[in-house]
């Protein structure tokens, strides 16, 4: 059996703009429901890392908006939160789903590398396995085998992408997490913060106001090479010739550390 | 020489990004470096000395193993003291 935890979020207008639930509230929960469900079923998230040696990496991401919601359409939101192991302990899938007053409104889908950590002083890691200990109290039906599927494919294929902007990204504190790497419910924000000023920018094209005004319906994004505080890099910006969609990439001197994939319109359930 | 650090390292070294040191060697930049911020020496090396497996050297962009600290240098030289990857 899969066990979902489940937890509730009292709203306030922090996690809102006015069309919905702020991309980067929504992929907080991607985060906050993995300790949710690491307490009750495994171990805390600070014994995870202290006593296991034992840290996950997220290096794929959906945000998916199914319904329309707004900050006065419900006093909290219902988070129900599951988790997968591949068979070798090397891979988790972590899916939060999230309702307001029993509707679906948005889905967040992670994909996370497990990291062994050495020593706690940097939490510097290198990639893993999940301890034996840890692995044996998955349920099977919370055990998969085989490959994942890559987050971005056919979304970004068969799109015809033209330049829209490139722009310097440097990492700050704020992106960051407790190992000073970048967060990836932080990326939301960046990618959209691009799109944003293209749209500032782009004169009397039509697209800057489908850009500007128009609600996030979905997310994806690979991160292939983690960030570091104060690292930078160039983020560049692609869009379609609708201006709903987006393909960003962030890339290093040397190395593409982050693809991302943003399309606007109304939630993918809405009528 | 310089020695460029960052990642999770940054702190141990308050910050400073690039510190130019007199060395003959691998080792002997790290050391120098460790001389002017010794908290950095624990959260880099293990107990036997070795360079953690969870960081990496590169010497003017071209990798050099955990052993590889006996690598002559010279002035003009570049090491990146690199963290891949780090839990969270």
């Amino acid at each position: 059996m899969v066990r979902v935890t489940t937890f509730d979020v009292p709203l306030d207008t922090a996690m809102f703009s006015p069309q919905q639930l702020h991309p980067w509230t929504l992929a907080g929960f991607g985060m906050r429901g993995w300790a949710h469900w690491l307490r009750e079923h495994l171990v805390s998230f600070p014994a995870l890392v202290r006593d296991h040696g034992t840290g996950v990496v997220i290096v794929g991401i959906e945000l998916e908006y199914l319904g329309p919601l707004t900050f006065f359409d419900a006093d909290a939101l219902q988070v129900a939160y599951t988790v997968r192991v591949r068979e070798a302990g090397d891979l988790l899938r972590l899916c939060a789903e999230v309702d307001a007053r029993g509707r679906a409104v948005a889905c967040v889908r992670l994909v996370g590398r497990i990291v062994r950590i050495p020593e706690g002083g940097t939490l510097a890691a290198r990639p893993g396995v999940l301890p034996g200990s840890l692995l044996d109290r998955f349920d099977p039906d919370e055990r998969f085998d085989g490959s994942v599927p890559r987050v971005l494919g056919s979304n970004i294929r068969d799109v015809s992408w033209s330049p829209a902007a490139s722009s310097a990204l440097r990492v700050h504190r704020g992106h960051c997490e407790a190992a000073d790497q970048w967060l990836f419910a932080e990326l939301p924000r960046i990618v959209a913060d691009a799109r944003e000023t293209w749209g500032l920018t782009a004169g009397d094209d039509p697209r800057a106001r489908v850009a500007l005004g128009t609600p996030l319906r979905r997310f994806v994004a690979e991160l292939t090479r983690p960030m570091f505080i104060f690292d930078t890099a160039t983020l560049s910006t692609q869009t379609d010739h609708t201006g709903c969609r987006y393909l960003h990439q962030i890339r290093g001197a040397t190395h593409t550390h982050a693809t991302a994939y943003e399309e606007l319109g109304e939630p993918s359930g809405a009528p | 020489m310089k020695v460029i650090l960052s990642g999770t390292l940054l702190r141990f070294v308050g910050y400073e990004r690039e510190i130019e040191v007199e060395a003959r060697t691998v080792g002997e930049a790290i050391n120098a470096v460790e001389a002017r911020h010794d908290a950095l020496r624990n959260v880099l090396r293990d107990g036997s000395g070795a360079v953690r497996t969870t960081h990496q050297l590169f010497v003017n962009g071209e990798q050099v193993g955990r052993n590889g600290l006996e690598r002559p240098v010279g002035r003009a030289d570049v090491l990146e003291v690199l963290t891949a990857i780090a839990g969270g």
